[in-house]
């Protein structure tokens, strides 16, 4: 499953994250790693997920959710 | 010991740290840049128990990796200035996340204090932290704070005089902990740089951060949740966010306008006296001319507009501030990606609205080149505070009040739906392969802080008053110089000087006629006596367009009202004989089809320079003659000379036309090339003619 499909409200770990390196060093530092757990405060937006992570609030675009492998 | 102790600031965006800044330095501010690149450089001072302090605050930055401007500045400058202590401001209710940078910070070696900053949010989340724990696992200094309401901010001065002062002997006292970098450093081929190397580095600071957290940080599972879900749940709604935004941006101009019409009336008698009594004092000649239609015409009708800035800003920073742009930014990422661009893209427009110039800059933060140029090549169409000016003069001159509101909204939003079509364009014509990833934090809201909003208001509001005051006061008197010279000749003068000297002649005689029009109009069949025509017929009209203007004053002096008639005949024909009038003239052809005479043209050069400059000159092109008039007297003339359809065209072609010299100049700058800035104001001109002709030639049909 990847972060795009998760459901608002629900909780999930990070497995992996399959994007260019830009993309994966920009996630680092805001917080996002494998292994780390994720709420998802609202995907019903078309093109982004909103979620909380290590205590802030991050809009992803679904670009990035896509390719973000959770479980 | 050194005299100056220099500390840094550093932190996430969002931290509170602008706001501690303020705290620390209060007033005594300054902004630069840092060199080489258009990040902003706030610099303050302040004295702690006899010691000067001086604070920088760096760009609000997630990491040092150098992926943008924020974060090369913030690396090098504590690489290059070495700062005798660093301050770490951290947002204590998103400590995992914040703790990266301060990792990453430690690592750089300087000294350094970690500030807990609103703790008060913090616990209200049931987020605790041991500081002093915190403190012992990092072997730094943590101190808490908050920073909105001023608390613990003074012994942020005392823990860095004092840690100033100990480690003036480069003791660094390595941690128990292990150092994250180690990760990096043990990859030997390339000594802790490539890509492998950061992952090992990342993945062992979240460890430690994981670690730390464990020790110091108590999260009470059942406090209530933040209120930023049940806000966010309606402001970002998929179907309501983006009324919520429109309505919300309609709400500030309308604020703009209601609210600033008081101090602007008061400006703009200021400035009347103050014309009155120059007027009074000076002997008539050029250099009174100068004084009263260059210099107080010129800059005065700049300045006038410096409530409606202030309002403006304010209302903008109150949004950032907030937490409400970065909303925004993630609502238009939808509508942006349609046509090529980012949701990012949103915020360099929206700095845009205030200044165009900052806006191009601000476009760095994307980090992809085609989304970068679209972005750039479209921000003259998001309306800069500067044509505001335009707008604030010509909607209240021809538009009633109820409706000024609306057309000022319907002009931004003329300009966005512009800015879609070109960026759709540009989208198409260079196809745009790989978008750029979109990611953006939301910050928790809160009410803004009125330091924060109130010095950044004031700063821009600075700007704007230095800029009247330098550029525009110097453009005011070059275009009042094209404006009078050459004067006309003597022969023309004394045309003049004898048509007033007849009317003087003839003053009873043109005051019983006027009391005899009067009479006739109040009882239009019982006194219809023919009256006699001694006048030439020049003087009659003159006469007639004057009564027309002062209608409402029926104690008017019809013979003063003759004189000024006169009067302005003879400024227009000196200002047709000027240069400024021969250029106008020469690209009358071209601007005819929009509606615009010769005077718009030579107003619209001035524009060229900078775009408020345009009402500058229509104040210089038809103060002529009228210097002694007060209040509102440039509304009322345009009132009388064009259609509100024309003042409409002008807004129009202001909108879009002819991008600012300094626009021009920085959009050559941040494309890397000219041709990007010949292309930009060559194309914005064209489709500004194309579309101001159309409304102009389609509305005179209406």
């Amino acid at each position: 499953m990847t972060l795009a499909d998760a459901l608002k409200g629900q909780k999930v770990t990070i497995v992996s994250m399959d994007l260019t390196e830009l993309g994966v060093n920009r996630l680092t530092a805001l917080g996002l790693t494998p292994g780390v757990r994720v709420r998802v405060v609202d995907n019903s937006l078309k093109d982004a997920s909103i979620i909380e992570c290590r205590g802030s609030r991050l809009a992803l675009g679904r670009g990035l959710a896509r390719f973000i492998v959770v479980k | 010991m050194k005299n100056v102790i220099k500390i840094a600031l550093a932190g996430n965006p969002n931290s509170g740290k602008s706001t501690i800044f303020n705290r620390l330095t209060g007033a005594k501010q300054t902004v630069g840049n840092f060199p080489g690149v258009t990040v902003e450089r706030y610099e303050g001072r302040t004295r702690f128990e006899g010691r000067d302090v001086s604070v920088v605050d760096l760009p609000g930055v997630y990491s040092l990796a150098s992926y943008s401007d924020e974060e090369r500045v913030a690396a090098e400058f504590l690489k290059n200035e070495t700062p005798d202590v660093v301050v770490n401001v951290v947002d204590a209710a998103s400590l995992e996340r914040n703790l990266y940078l301060t990792l990453v910070l430690k690592e750089q070696g300087r000294p350094l204090v970690v500030v807990l900053n609103m703790i008060d949010v913090a616990r209200r989340r049931g987020i605790d932290v041991d500081a002093a724990a915190l403190s012992k696992e990092l072997g730094v200094p943590v101190l808490q704070t908050v920073g909105n309401r001023g608390v613990g901010v003074e012994e942020i001065l005392a823990e860095v005089v004092r840690v100033a002062e100990s480690s003036s002997a480069p003791a660094e006292t390595p941690s128990a902990s292990a150092c994250p970098s180690d990760a990096a450093k043990s990859c030997e081929h390339c000594g802790g740089e490539c890509e492998l190397a950061q992952t090992a580095a990342d993945v062992a600071r979240y460890k430690e951060i994981g670690r730390l957290c464990a020790r110091c940080v108590k999260t009470d599972a059942d406090a209530p949740a933040s209120g930023s879900d049940k806000i966010d749940a309606i402001l970002t709604h998929r179907f309501l966010g983006i009324p919520i935004f429109l309505a919300a941006m309609y709400l500030v101009f309308q604020l703009t306008f209601t609210l600033g019409s008081y101090p602007m009336d008061w400006i703009d008698a200021g400035f009347g006296a103050l014309s009155d009594w120059v007027d009074g004092a000076m002997s008539e000649g050029v250099a009174k001319s100068l004084i009263i239609d260059g210099i107080i015409g010129g800059v005065g009708g700049v300045l006038v507009f410096l409530p409606n800035i202030l309002i403006l800003f304010l209302a903008i920073s109150i949004l950032e501030d907030s937490g409400y742009m970065a909303r925004a930014a993630l609502l238009c990422d939808r509508w942006m990606r349609r046509v090529g661009l980012h949701g990012k893209s949103v915020v360099p427009a929206l700095v845009g609205f205030g200044c165009t110039v900052p806006g191009i800059m601000a476009a760095k933060m994307l980090s992809d080149r085609k989304e970068r140029l679209a972005t750039m090549f479209i921000l003259p169409l998001f309306s800069c505070g500067a044509r505001f000016p335009i707008y604030a003069l010509l909607i209240p001159a021809f538009f009633p009040l109820e409706w000024q509101g609306l057309i000022l909204w319907g002009i931004y939003l003329i300009g966005i739906l512009l800015a879609v079509v070109v960026a759709k364009v540009m989208d198409v014509v260079f196809k745009n392969d790989e978008p750029a990833p979109f990611v953006i934090e939301l910050p928790s809201y809160h009410r803004p802080t009125l330091g924060v909003v109130g010095v950044h208001t004031l700063e821009r509001g600075w700007q704007y008053v230095k800029k009247a005051g330098t550029i525009i006061f110097a453009i005011s008197v070059l275009l009042w110089a094209l404006t009078t010279f050459p004067s006309l000749d003597a022969e023309t003068v004394a045309k003049f000087d004898a048509e007033r000297a007849r009317i003087e002649e003839n003053a009873d005689q043109i005051r019983a006629e006027a009391a005899a029009q009067l009479a006739e109009n109040a009882q239009p069949k019982e006194n219809a006596e023919p009256t006699e025509i001694t006048q030439p017929e020049e003087t009659a009209q003159f006469a007639e367009i004057a009564d027309a203007e002062t209608e409402e004053a029926e104690e008017a002096d019809p013979v003063a009202d003759a004189l000024a008639a006169v009067d302005a005949a003879e400024g227009q024909a000196a200002l047709e004989r000027s240069y400024a009038g021969r250029v106008g003239r020469a690209i009358e052809p071209i601007l005819r089809p929009m509606g615009f005479d010769w005077k718009i043209g030579t107003a619209l050069i001035g524009a060229i320079a900078a775009k408020e400059v345009f009402v500058a000159q229509m104040g210089v092109v038809y103060s002529v003659g009228e210097a002694d008039e007060t209040s509102e007297p440039l509304a009322e003339t345009l009132r009388a000379n064009y259609s509100p359809l024309v003042g409409f065209c002008i807004m129009l072609f202001c909108l879009i036309a002819t991008p600012c010299m300094a626009t021009f100049a920085v959009m050559a700058k941040e494309a890397g090339s000219w041709k990007w800035a010949f292309a930009q104001w060559f194309g914005l001109t064209a489709i500004a003619w194309v579309l101001t002709t159309l409304v102009y030639q389609i509305g005179k049909m209406c």
